[in-house]
């Protein structure tokens, strides 16, 4: 029996609004240079934020019943996760309202972590074990002050859902090759990514182990270099990856992808994700796509676009998320940002129990219904505020969707980022709620504003990330 | 129910010095109020039955006040309903002295907010996700936009409130500020919680204030121009306004249910001409504007235009805040509500210098808490 083709079924990605100016970056060290701008997660962003916004939009316009029921199989890739023990993946899963039975993989450690991420996915789905499998990544690695990973690093996500059928690009073959290199690297004591000096990893690790899973690859797939149309090649430079191509006797200029190092930068484990939803985003059928990962060794992966890709435009890739951007005017908003300088401290106090008890309210927006009068209230409580119906409620998932009724702009409240905007929000179908907003110039918010909800940190009380939503202008 | 009306006398009143009293302990505030009260009504301690005592959180239970005064063995409870344990402390005396449980009974309210150097009130109470980070302005400014929004109402309008409670508060002593200001000094100060600038806010005070209380049949025997109670409402509403859907968040009706039951008792049809003077809860310019109109002295959305053609101005046509209100006087949260009970007794016995509101025969007092959630009003006659 021949096997069935398993690929992509659907992509999404994630970039923070927050746009740091290179030049602001050179210029606060008194050096000359730096091109374009990189992305800055927002003080209430961490990786778990940024990978469930690419979820969002990788899963937007599916039946989540049918996900709920279907999907066993959930990834998060980072090497910078909220906690060092604790599921990130799992967060995911519980945020997403997945099945409790779905499988979730925090795939940790490594560059290589999404592409490891994706293999598992495809593997599960494979097995059987599975029909579809949602593999995300984020990335915001702490890069040392006045140096080229701070030039170079930025933050971002991106997902695909992975399945065997509708499939947009169709896996055709991978291959993996493991490599222990000492080139890039971040103990637990280290505050920053480590690396040793001169070209050594370049040379050595880089250049020699993607040029090995590339060429296998190929060879395998009986393909010539330039039969492919677009090679997504992790790229920790501008230079590194058009040294590999040439080397590979491809063309750097029209077959490398756009690895959007100028205007997001390097975004870790997360880049190759990323820079394969921008292909994705203008992929006509037939073409075929390298993806090459590259830490401790390389994932290499084909995929062959289909059909289905024309069915699947319009939904928030990377260039929704490039054209929305919102400068950040200093250096020493970015050095908060990144705990850079000793900052005011979380005034928030928290309590596991309670984010236990009341999880699917958080987590998961649910508020309530209430049996007799319909009323739609939250947060979720034993009789009705309306008609005074006792326990006669039924769930009722809140609308990320709503119209500010009411406002303020505080300047009270410490924040990294003032003034913490507060809103009365009228959500769409129902519901009535108080959220902080985020992603907005203070002068933006006004009565009547649309917004929409998004998942953010609200304060690290009792040492724990204590999630909740936001609102935002809505795109 | 049984009415309320004409049963209860206020006999003596006292307040501390209101302000940053950061060379005086709670017991040093308590003692200046409690016998200042205690004094002005010609009892000893020994003579108090029974007390109550508001505080929000600057102590816990009746040994607060009892050990203070040294009034120990007898009665003494503590009561805390957000900003209005003061009043709410006053009005469970009254009912209490109503009943015939008790002759004489001391009320006491106090608050120390500077020992510490919290930014705005202390939180007690922290939910980790509902309305985390909210401070007190923000639930005042979340309905001055709205007010805004719906009624055009101006942020000059609420500046005009600062400007004339401080130039009230100028003329009294015990007030924290004694510092006329003009409108373009609110304006142009900085923002706390758009739209409330500096000026908008209260500030956070140190303070105390006390009343004796008696049966109306034996007040006499106290002084002789005492004052009565003629109406005493409360009401509370939700503590989460800003979850309640359709909640217009124009205004707060807890304010007018508690007027409407005061009103009642009191046999007041039209507080505009009925009412000689009140103090209202000013915690933020914009909640005196909400003030007028829910306490039903003018219409909904006219509040801007009530400051604005000087109605609530000493010599208007209902003077509110002639001590300065919160905004000069300060709020020390629980000492607020029985030093508006302090206030509006002097003026009705005529004791207050320049700041004096001329025939003042019927005052009214109105204390706010929480997020407008909690609303007591009351009104005090001459006999």
């Amino acid at each position: 029996m021949p096997k069935r083709p398993v690929g992509i079924v659907s992509f999404g990605a994630y970039i923070p609004r927050y746009r740091l100016p290179r030049e602001i970056i050179s210029r606060h060290w008194r050096q000359s240079g730096g091109k374009g701008e990189k992305a800055v997660a927002g003080f209430d962003e961490d990786s778990f934020t940024m990978a469930f916004e690419a979820a969002l939009n990788c899963l937007d316009g599916f039946d989540t019943d049918a996900l709920r029921a279907e999907m066993r199989f959930a990834c998060l890739a980072t090497t910078t996760p909220p906690y060092h023990e604790k599921a990130a993946a799992g967060l995911l899963a519980t945020a997403l309202d997945l099945s409790r039975e779905c499988r979730t993989l925090d795939s940790a450690n490594t560059l290589r972590a999404a592409t490891a991420g994706i293999l598992a996915g495809i593997d599960a789905i494979n097995a059987g074990a599975t029909s579809r499998a949602l593999v995300t990544a984020a990335d915001q690695r702490p890069a040392e002050p006045q140096t080229a990973f701070e030039m170079s690093f930025g933050d971002g996500a991106a997902a695909v859902l992975l399945g065997s059928e509708e499939c947009i690009a169709v896996l055709e073959g991978h291959v993996s090759i493991n490599d222990e290199f000492l080139g890039t690297w971040r103990r637990d004591v280290d505050p920053y990514v480590q690396q040793f000096p001169g070209g050594f990893e370049t040379k050595f690790g880089y250049q020699r182990v993607l040029m090995e899973s590339i060429s296998l690859l190929l060879d395998r797939q009986g393909l010539k270099p330039m039969d492919v149309s677009r090679l997504v090649l992790y790229s920790p430079n501008a230079r590194a990856p058009q040294n590999v191509a040439k080397r590979l006797e491809m063309d750097p200029k029209k077959q490398i992808a756009d690895a959007m190092l100028g205007n997001v930068g390097d975004t870790g484990c997360a880049q190759v994700l990323l820079s394969l939803a921008r292909v994705l985003e203008e992929a006509s059928p037939g073409d075929l796509i390298v993806v090459a990962s590259y830490g401790d060794g390389s994932d290499a992966l084909l995929f062959r676009v289909t059909e289905a890709i024309e069915q699947h435009r319009g939904r928030r890739g990377p260039s929704h998320y490039l054209a929305r951007r919102r400068p950040m005017e200093s250096y020493g908003r970015y050095s908060l940002f990144r705990d850079l300088v000793k900052s005011i401290p979380s005034p928030g106090s928290s309590s596991p129990v309670v984010l236990w008890r009341e999880t699917k309210q958080y987590l998961q927006f649910y508020g309530e219904k209430c049996g007799k009068c319909e009323t739609i209230q939250f947060p979720r409580q034993r009789v009705c505020v309306d008609c005074g119906t006792k326990d006669n409620f039924v769930d009722h998932k809140l609308s990320r969707h709503g119209i500010v009724h009411t406002f303020t702009n505080d300047y009270l409240h410490p924040s990294l980022d003032p003034p913490t905007t507060e809103a009365i929000v009228n959500v769409e179908g129902g519901g009535r709620v108080l959220l902080q907003m985020t992603d907005a110039e203070p002068d933006q918010i006004r009565v009547g504003l649309e917004v929409e909800m998004v998942l953010r940190k609200l304060h690290e009380g009792a040492g724990i990330k204590n999630y909740f939503w936001k609102a935002r202008p809505r795109d | 129910m049984g009415d309320i009306r004409d049963r209860v006398a206020v006999v003596g009143t006292g307040c501390a010095k209101f302000g940053e009293n950061y060379d005086m302990s709670i017991e040093d505030m308590i003692v200046a109020a409690g016998f200042e009260a205690l004094e002005d009504a010609g009892v000893a301690p020994g003579d108090i039955q029974a007390a109550w005592v508001g505080t929000l959180n600057s102590a816990f239970s009746g040994t607060s006040l009892g050990d203070a005064l040294k009034i120990q063995n007898i009665p003494i409870t503590r009561v805390e309903n957000y900003c209005a344990s003061g009043m709410d402390a006053f009005r469970n005396a009254c009912f209490a002295v109503a009943s015939g449980a008790y002759d004489v009974a001391l009320v006491v309210g106090f608050e120390k907010l500077r020992d510490s150097g919290a930014r705005g009130i202390p939180n007690t109470r922290n939910h980790p996700m509902l309305a985390w980070g909210v401070t007190a302005p923000n639930l005042f400014a979340l309905a001055a936009n709205r007010h805004f929004h719906k009624y055009g109402t101006t942020k000059s309008q609420l500046a005009k409130v600062a400007v004339k409670n401080h130039h009230n508060g100028a003329m009294n002593k015990k007030a924290h500020f004694q510092m006329e200001i003009d409108e373009e000094t609110v304006l142009n100060a900085p923002l706390i919680s758009s739209p409330l600038g500096l000026f908008d806010c209260c500030p956070t005070t140190d303070g105390a204030a006390a009343a004796v209380i008696c049966r109306t049949d034996i007040a006499k025997s106290f002084r002789d121009d005492y004052v009565l109670v003629k109406g005493l409402g409360l009401a509370v509403t939700s503590g989460a306004p800003y979850f309640k859907p359709g909640f217009e968040y124009d205004g707060f009706p807890a304010t007018t249910l508690a007027a409407r039951q005061a009103y009642e008792q009191a046999g007041i049809k039209n507080p505009l001409e009925e009412i000689d003077l009140a103090e209202t809860h000013d915690c933020f310019t914009i909640t005196e504007i909400l003030n007028y109109e829910d306490l039903l002295f003018c219409e909904k959305g006219k509040g801007g235009r009530f400051i604005e053609e000087g109605h609530s101005a000493i010599g208007g046509k209902l003077p509110v805040n002639p001590s300065g209100g919160l905004k000069s006087s300060g709020h020390p949260i629980g000492g607020t509500g029985v030093r508006m009970i302090y206030e509006v007794t002097r003026q009705l016995q005529h004791r207050v210098g320049d700041r004096q509101v001329k025939d003042a025969q019927v005052g009214l007092a109105h204390n706010l808490g929480g997020p407008g959630a909690v609303g007591c009003v009351t009104i005090l006659g001459n006999p």
